[in-house]
């Protein structure tokens, strides 16, 4: 399974959202079920599921789902 | 004796605009929104307190009026706040938003203190005037029960944790927990009685811009729940980076010792401290506190009573006793004591209940060196990321797909139904009512919730039920 699509699964998991939501639209901001509990669960998830370890500023920057895929981008899980 | 809140010296400062607020002008600033409150009918008035400094001026200001004020989550849910106001009948409810729906026997005027309900026929019933705060119990599931706190108790509390945590006036702290959660605003209360700084924030360590606030100014002083150390602590942040942090306290239930060794070693080591304390809202609300001197000996303690205040253990054979290490229901004494709880509007006229006396509903034992160690939680009530949670209320929220059954497992709330086309609902429902704890809920499905011979539930054996 592709970076994206694990980590949009992740996303869909915590937030309970549909299947296909759009990923462009997940940010810390607009998705009213991303509150302050929710983030700690997503980043405890993507650390599980893609085997790294998130330091406080990354955790912090973690608020869009394309900034998640920038900080995973380095820790080297690059899709294709 | 009520102004005292505020000591001498004491500044408030915005950390958005880092507009500073202390002396006179902090003064004007809350007579300012006192004149507001007090040109209103006599009675309560509720305020929904977001961590601002207009938010920190209101409260103050309803301090300083002499008139009970109710203290509100500004994310309360509709239902609950609709709930409140119908059991109190308050004279105005302050921080309410365009977006809110007025209720009944209210309408929304523009005030000098921004936007309010004012209710059209006060409610004219006496209110005790010790009165000063009134605090719900638990989270967002709508229990219209609220802790009753006279000034001295809440200005005992702030005088004991100020001796207990030695705050000065150069101390510097920053509201990196809710206002309106009852630790929160002792953060608040004990910095403004020692005549220290107050940095007020919206958000944890967690949120942008956090860390950059505590180096702007400096700040001395961060407090959080396990939730927020053990976070943390699994993100390897270090005391190191953050040198102006000298005191870090922690409430609002059990930290594993591990982390507690973790922080308290890496505070050690430039000077600083890691404080453990055991706390309720019903006793304004801190009651203990581990210092740093009783560690390693201590760890997984929650310290000694706060100067001033005792605690007794009440065993269902003995009564209550002081030997050391009995196991029962902790009991603590002290001028921090809520004068008890109310349960509508004509319970704000009652005296005080207590005597004194709290409770706490919390299991534990005190050794033979006074140390008290909490080992479990009388009745139904956890505490979720700080917040305590009756799991009754949440079942009585589920009532529409009764029988459910709630229980604290694995850190979340796990709730039972018998029928799998139920599940989904439930979850849709709790995870509205519930928001904030969205990520701590669980819904699962169960041939049948085991009972006891008595027909009740058997929640040990549904703690126990394999996933």
């Amino acid at each position: 399974m592709s970076t994206h699509s694990s980590l949009l699964e992740v996303f869909v998991k915590v937030l309970d959202l549909p299947d296909d939501v759009d990923p462009v639209s997940l940010n810390y901001r607009e998705t009213s079920s991303w509150n302050s509990l929710a983030h700690m669960e997503i980043v405890q998830s993507v650390e599980n599921v893609f085997g790294v370890s998130l330091s406080v500023e990354e955790v912090i920057g973690f608020s869009s789902f394309a900034q998640g895929l920038e900080i995973l981008a380095e820790h080297g899980l690059v899709d294709g | 004796m009520s102004s005292a809140l505020v000591g001498p010296g004491a500044r408030l400062v915005d950390a958005v605009s880092g507009d500073v607020l202390g002396g006179g002008d902090l003064r004007d600033a809350v007579l300012d929104h006192r004149e507001v409150i007090d040109a209103l009918p006599p009675g309560p008035v509720f305020l929904l307190l977001g961590n601002t400094v207009r938010d920190v001026l209101r409260y103050l200001a309803a301090w300083t009026s002499g008139r009970p004020v109710c203290l509100l989550d500004p994310t309360v849910e509709p239902d609950a706040l609709r709930r409140l106001v119908e059991h109190y009948r308050p004279t105005a409810v302050f921080g309410v938003d365009g977006d809110r729906e007025c209720p009944a026997g209210y309408r929304l005027a523009a005030t000098g203190s921004g936007d309010a309900w004012r209710c059209l026929v006060p409610d004219t019933a006496p209110v005790d005037p010790r009165l000063a705060l009134l605090m719900p119990t638990s989270g967002s599931t709508g229990n219209a029960k609220l802790v009753r706190l006279s000034a001295p108790s809440v200005l005992a509390n702030a005088r004991a944790i100020v001796d207990a945590l030695d705050i000065h006036a150069d101390d510097v702290a920053l509201t990196c927990l809710p206002l309106s959660y009852s630790f929160g605003l002792s953060i608040l209360n004990s910095h403004l009685v020692a005549g220290a700084t107050v940095v007020v924030a919206d958000g944890g360590p967690f949120t942008a811009g956090f860390w950059l606030t505590v180096r702007q100014h400096q700040v001395t002083s961060l407090s959080g729940v396990p939730f927020t150390y053990e976070s943390l602590a699994r993100h390897g942040w270090t005391a190191e980076d953050h040198p102006s942090l000298r005191v870090l306290t922690q409430a609002g239930g059990r930290l594993d010792p591990g982390v507690v060794s973790h922080f308290h070693e890496q505070l050690a080591r430039h000077g600083g401290r890691f404080h453990v304390m055991w706390g309720q809202t019903e006793a304004a609300p801190r009651m203990t506190t581990l210092h740093p001197d009783d560690l390693p000996a201590k760890l997984g303690s929650v310290g000694r009573p706060l100067p001033g205040t005792s605690v007794s253990v009440r065993t269902d054979g003995d009564g209550e006793t002081t030997r050391a290490d009995v196991v029962g229901e902790l009991v603590f004494r002290g001028p921090n004591v809520m004068l008890g709880y109310a349960h509508s509007r004509a319970d704000l006229g009652r005296g005080d209940d207590q005597g004194g006396v709290l409770h706490t509903g919390d299991l534990g034992r005190v050794d033979a060196d006074g140390v008290v160690w909490l080992t479990g939680r009388l009745g139904r009530e956890v505490k979720v990321a700080g917040t305590r949670i009756n799991l009754d209320d949440v079942e009585g929220l589920l009532s529409t797909w009764s029988p459910v059954a709630a229980v604290w497992r694995a850190g979340r709330i796990e709730v039972f139904t018998e029928r799998p086309q139920d599940v989904r609902p439930i979850a849709r429902h709790l995870g509205e009512r519930l928001r904030a704890y969205r990520s701590m809920l669980a819904v699962h499905h169960v041939t049948r919730i085991p009972r006891r011979a008595n027909h009740k539930v058997d929640y040990p054996a549904l703690v126990g039920h394999a996933r």
